[in-house]
């Protein structure tokens, strides 16, 4: 038996076009390469 | 291999199983694979792609739209992605038609969290037929069937839904629910009794429930029916029939009217001219008249003058004299006055002579009346007749006949004229002896 209140929260607003250039904007780009830069950084850092 | 290479492989390996996902229409699985991949490795241009169209084929075409202009911005060159944005912005209908799809389905979200399912399910129905892939529409129709109990509706949506992305989770377990719910409807369905069974079946997507079978009360409802029909023919023709026949004839009569103004006002344009006509022929038959009368009186005056002429010819001076004193010289043509004048003198020369001769008789033998008229004949024609002898006289005949006032009055007139002569001394001395009786 599913619960129907629970089931409508996961459905989420669509975007809209006018939202477009703010989706683009907002997404979140970092990948794991990225990370990994940043630990190699980090570590070359403490090891001075 | 370093770390580096085996993100990128991950990368890869992602990307190859939501290719993979993608070739089956597992478009959930698809996009989650190919999510990992870009996160593992953000320049995996492929994977970013394929993404954008497995969210475009689910009808989300923001999210489509972003990824491949980060792909674009990330590989600008040799890009599917470009293709895929020149197409989109290309097809202004398609968008506008996306917009108004994402607004129905975003208001029809708002509409199920307040409760009102029915106005949700109205506003899904629209963006589905709009959009028949827009995933998250028919997901949310089919809860919404699904809450509402309408399980063979929801069953319809949700085997769209599996059209578009096969093994969606979701649809999965709101397919689940649907045939758990049917099943226990049909154990139920049998249990009941058969009086108040009722007849379920589908036309289209909709479904339809009617009674198993009908009652029918042939005789009295066969009445009821009849006197139903005819009060009802009856209201139609007199709410219907009636006012449009009225109108017709309302509208008939009107036209009548209108045409027989018409001709009332042709007819009155005709008439006014004709009277036009009959004022010009009146004034032309008054002009022809006046030119006839003046031609008569032109024939009258010269008829005169010849007659004087023909008088004065055959030495009837008298006669001539007679005539040419009843003609009015004054109408006469410029051209032939001169002769008239000249006829006019020699007539009267002969006239006067005779005329003075007997006034002077009949003055003589005291006839004083013919000598006054013959006198006064005399001074008409020729006031100064016998250089003032012919006015001389008549007043004397005016004194001894007893008429003092004409006398006085000529008497004055012949001293104003002939001063210094015997006329005037005479008619001094009798206008002072009638003026001292």
């Amino acid at each position: 038996m599913i619960n129907f209140e629970e089931e409508l929260k996961k459905f989420k607003p669509s975007l809209e076009v006018d939202q477009a250039e703010q989706a683009i904007y907002s997404q979140e780009l970092d990948d794991m390469t990225d990370l990994l830069q940043k630990m190699m950084q980090e570590a070359s850092k403490r090891n001075r | 291999m370093n770390v580096y290479d085996s993100i990128i492989a991950r990368s890869n390996l992602y990307y190859n199983q939501g290719l993979e996902c993608a070739k089956l229409r597992n478009l959930t699985g698809a996009i989650s694979a190919l999510r990992k991949s870009v996160h593992c490795y953000k320049g995996n241009i492929d994977a970013r792609n394929l993404l954008g169209l497995c969210y475009y084929e689910v009808g989300e075409y923001v999210l489509a739209l972003r990824e491949w202009v980060i792909s674009e911005n990330l590989k600008p060159e040799e890009n599917p992605a470009a293709g895929y944005i020149t197409e989109i912005k290309s097809d202004v209908s398609r968008t506008g038609k996306y917009s108004q799809c994402v607004k129905r389905y975003n208001q029809a979200l708002e509409y199920a969290k307040g409760g009102s399912e029915d106005l949700a399910i109205l506003q899904l129905k629209k963006a589905v037929s709009m959009n028949p892939k827009y995933l998250q529409a028919l997901l949310l129709l089919a809860l919404l069937y699904v809450h509402q109990g309408q399980y063979s509706q929801a069953k319809d949506v949700l085997r769209k839904v599996g059209k578009v992305d096969v093994n969606n989770l979701q649809a999965q377990i709101y397919m689940e629910e649907v045939k758990q719910a049917m099943a226990l409807k049909t154990s139920r369905g049998k249990k009941r009794n058969v009086s108040d069974d009722s007849v379920e079946y589908k036309s289209g997507s909709d479904t339809i429930i009617r009674p198993a079978y009908f009652k029918d009360n042939a005789t009295i409802s066969t009445i009821i029916n009849i006197i139903f029909g005819i009060v009802m023919g009856f209201l139609i023709s007199f709410f219907l029939v009636v006012p449009g026949v009225r109108r017709h004839a309302t509208a008939d009569s009107a036209a009548k009217l209108v045409e027989a103004n018409n001709k009332i006002s042709t007819k009155n344009v005709a008439i006014r001219g004709y009277q036009e006509q009959i004022d010009e022929l009146n004034k032309k038959i008054e002009d022809a008249e006046k030119n006839s009368s003046k031609s008569e009186g032109s024939m009258n005056l010269y008829k005169g003058i010849l007659k004087a002429y023909i008088d004065f010819e055959s030495g009837e001076y008298e006669k001539a004299g007679e005539a040419l004193a009843k003609v009015d010289d004054s109408k006469l043509d410029k051209d032939f006055k001169k002769s008239y004048e000249k006829l006019k003198k020699n007539v009267n020369d002969r006239y006067l002579r005779i005329l003075y001769k007997e006034a002077a008789r009949c003055y003589n033998q005291s006839e004083l009346e013919k000598a006054i008229e013959t006198f006064e004949t005399i001074t008409k024609i020729d006031e100064e007749y016998g250089d003032g002898d012919a006015m001389y006289f008549l007043a004397q005949s005016y004194r001894i006949n007893g008429d003092s006032q004409k006398a006085i009055m000529l008497y004055q007139r012949i001293i104003n004229k002939y001063p210094d002569t015997y006329k005037a001394r005479n008619a001094q001395r009798y206008m002072d002896q009638l003026k001292n009786q």
